[in-house]
């Protein structure tokens, strides 16, 4: 009885991480990236300048209030970026100018810029505008997306799929934990190499063990995610239908114009109140309703990485400078508990050190599913040699592993690459980047469908090796925004990206080297089973070139 | 200063690590040869410091991000130790003491500087 459950939940185990694997793998690439795609942003839109030089941020401040005087008076809103944290690389000022006539109010929505209205990058030296008028680009944030809303589909059918594929690893991992759980400490570093797939199934429990409350946690709060698309009821129940209701209710309820004109209280003063609030240099970003108006309100808001999810705001009135009321708006402890968790999933706190953290844990959690995807073929293999012949199934989860777990990698090496080579004024470039992913995963799938599978590994992984090597080196021909300007200036931002490729690149071909100089258990079992010279078809299948 | 306690936190991770790995037959071996056997008594002592280490790992990043962010980042940082201390054990087993005593070094030199300040 107790032997056949452990077999059932192998069983489980082995198929409910087989079948959605690849989808699996996809989407943890993404998510990976994902955590940096700010970062992928600025790399991919070079035009924008580097990161702004530090500066005081009263200096900031004043520089920014200045240049929205003269270049903003009559806007229903300010908003001032002030560099040095993550989300705020620039000096950065926006604003929004009050509807036309006959056009619906934009309740609420802070400044211009992220929402498409105007905004300047300022230089903290000078305070003049920087030129920035940036490529047409999906960017990092449209590599992100694909990891919740994948592509070339409805974002409800996406949202099922990515759903019912995390659902299938919830599984994997509660029937993993359950198959080892009597060796998780006795076992807990046990890595026994050059064993064949007893290593593959060490390094694949070692992965999975070491880093487990990060994939229960991402997992767990990915379904989280959805809950409103697979529930749909909810959010309608709880905001009501309408879509200014639930705008309101992400945003806040901004107020209305007095109508009588009263000089604007110091910018550089509410500074001087928020740092009082929040701690020196902790201030991210102040926002000004209705500048100039006897009604206007000041909103100073804090950097991210020191809160879960509820990011307090010290509200300011605009004229005299009296901290006004804000209390906290009542959230349920259903809510902020799902807030919580959503907020860890993301990361949205974490600054460099935890974000690298975060990182590294996602490419654990590619790592895993990898290992895992190659133990299935590298289990099966000795059988299918005894028979002789690998079924169309086994050929077919070998290919597939090789174009995804070596391949995938390559296609977004290439999403970067078309950015880069795709002419900047050619008409729907950002659709082409994302096809130019695509058509490269597809080849990368099929190329080894022609090889054996030792050639297929090898050669899939210096290809990708080649297009994450090529990079940094075509970025250095095609801008201005290359190794050899960015670790001049010291913006450690762009430069870690390439340098990330760089040890992609180099990361992939030993890879390969590894591959091509191991002697694959294949090759051991047929030494070991004294077998004739000529090798059996499916050792041909696996080895030769 | 701040990151003097993520480097201890770091440092106490790998220590703690260290010692309870010792406490395993398998990686005992591997550091003192395949036919050594750890002592009963130590056995207990080596348990009892190396969860320790792991708990002031744990302090250490609290103090330095709070309550909330401490833990998720405490997570991540012992995922990250624990996997390169397998590889670790597996491919340099005769750098394990030394990686031990390096690692408790900086991780009390670095606790003792962040409180002395």
């Amino acid at each position: 009885m107790k032997d056949n459950f452990h077999l059932s939940m192998t069983w489980l185990h082995t198929w409910s991480g087989l079948v959605v694997g690849w989808v699996l793998f996809f989407i943890f690439v993404t998510g990976t990236a994902g955590y940096f795609y700010m970062e992928i942003d600025r790399w991919m839109r070079p035009e924008q300048p580097l990161q702004s030089k530090t500066v005081a941020a009263d200096v900031a401040v004043a520089m920014a209030e200045k240049h929205l005087q003269s270049r903003a008076a009559g806007a229903d809103s300010w908003t001032i970026n002030i560099p040095g944290a993550r989300e705020t690389p620039y000096l950065n000022v926006s604003w929004r100018n009050p509807p036309k006539p006959g056009e619906e109010p934009n309740q609420g929505r802070g400044g211009g810029g992220r929402f498409g209205g105007p905004s300047d990058i300022l230089d903290t030296q000078t305070g003049e505008v920087q030129p920035s008028k940036p490529r047409e680009t999906g960017g990092g944030l449209l590599l992100y997306r694909m990891h919740w809303a994948l592509h070339y589909m409805p974002y409800e059918a996406a949202a099922w799929i990515v759903g019912i594929c995390t659902m299938f690893m919830f599984v994997a991992i509660i029937t993993g934990v359950i198959i080892i759980y009597k060796k998780i400490f006795r076992e807990f570093f046990t890595f026994r190499k050059g064993k064949g797939a007893r290593s593959w199934m060490d390094m694949h429990t070692v992965i999975s063990v070491t880093s487990l409350p990060f994939f229960i946690m991402i997992t767990f709060s990915g379904l989280l995610f959805y809950l409103y698309t697979y529930m749909p009821l909810a959010p309608k129940i709880l905001f009501g239908d309408e879509g200014a209701q639930r705008e309101r209710r992400f945003f806040g309820d901004q107020g209305k114009r007095d109508g009588n004109a009263a000089p604007l209280f110091s910018l550089v003063e509410a500074l001087k109140l928020g740092e009082q609030e929040f701690g020196k240099n902790q201030v991210r970003n102040i926002n000004v309703q209705f500048p100039g108006d006897s009604a206007a309100i000041i909103t100073i808001t804090p950097k991210y990485d020191r809160y879960l999810n509820e990011y307090p705001q010290l509200k300011v009135n605009g004229t005299t400078g009296a901290v006004l009321d804000n209390p906290p708006r009542k959230v349920s402890a259903v809510e902020k508990t799902n807030n919580v968790i959503l907020a860890i999933h993301e990361g949205v706190f974490a600054n460099t050190l935890i974000r690298w953290l975060y990182f590294l844990a996602g490419v654990l959690g590619c790592a895993m599913i990898a290992t895992g995807l190659v133990l299935w073929t590298v289990k099966r293999r000795p059988k299918a040699m005894k028979n002789g012949k690998f079924s169309f199934g086994h050929n077919l989860v070998e290919r597939l592993n090789i174009g995804t777990v070596a391949g995938l990698p390559g296609a977004v090496a290439i999403y970067f690459l078309a950015n880069r080579l795709i002419p900047v004024d050619l008409a729907g470039r950002r659709e082409w980047e994302v096809h130019a992913m695509f058509i490269g995963w597809l080849l990368l799938l099929i190329y080894p469908a022609f090889r054996s599978i030792k050639r297929g590994w090898i050669e899939v992984f210096l290809m990708t090796a080649a297009l994450y090597l090529l990079l940094p080196v075509v970025n250095f021909f095609t801008t201005e925004r290359h190794l050899g300007i960015s670790l001049l200036y010291g913006d450690w931002v762009l430069a870690g990206i390439d340098i990330t490729f760089l040890a992609l690149g180099c990361t992939c071909v030993y890879i390969a080297m590894k591959i091509k100089r191991h002697p694959s258990a294949i090759t051991k079992a047929v030494k070991t089973k004294k077998a004739d010279d000529d090798l059996t078809p499916v050792t041909n299948e696996v080895l030769s070139s | 200063m701040s990151y003097i306690n993520v480097i201890a936190s770091f440092a106490w991770a790998i220590s703690g690590f260290l010692l309870l790995a010792l406490t395993i037959e398998r990686h005992y071996q591997d550091v003192y040869g395949k036919s050594a056997v750890l002592d009963k008594r130590y056995l207990k002592i080596l348990y009892t410091l190396g969860w320790t280490a792991l708990l002031i790992s744990f302090i250490s990043i609290v103090i330095y991000k709070g309550w909330f962010v401490g833990p998720v980042a405490w997570m991540g940082l012992l995922a990250v130790t624990a996997f390169g201390l397998m590889l670790l054990l597996a491919y340099k087993p005769s750098w394990v003491i030394k990686a031990a005593v390096f690692a408790l070094a900086i991780a009390i030199g670095n606790t003792f500087f962040s409180l002395v300040q």
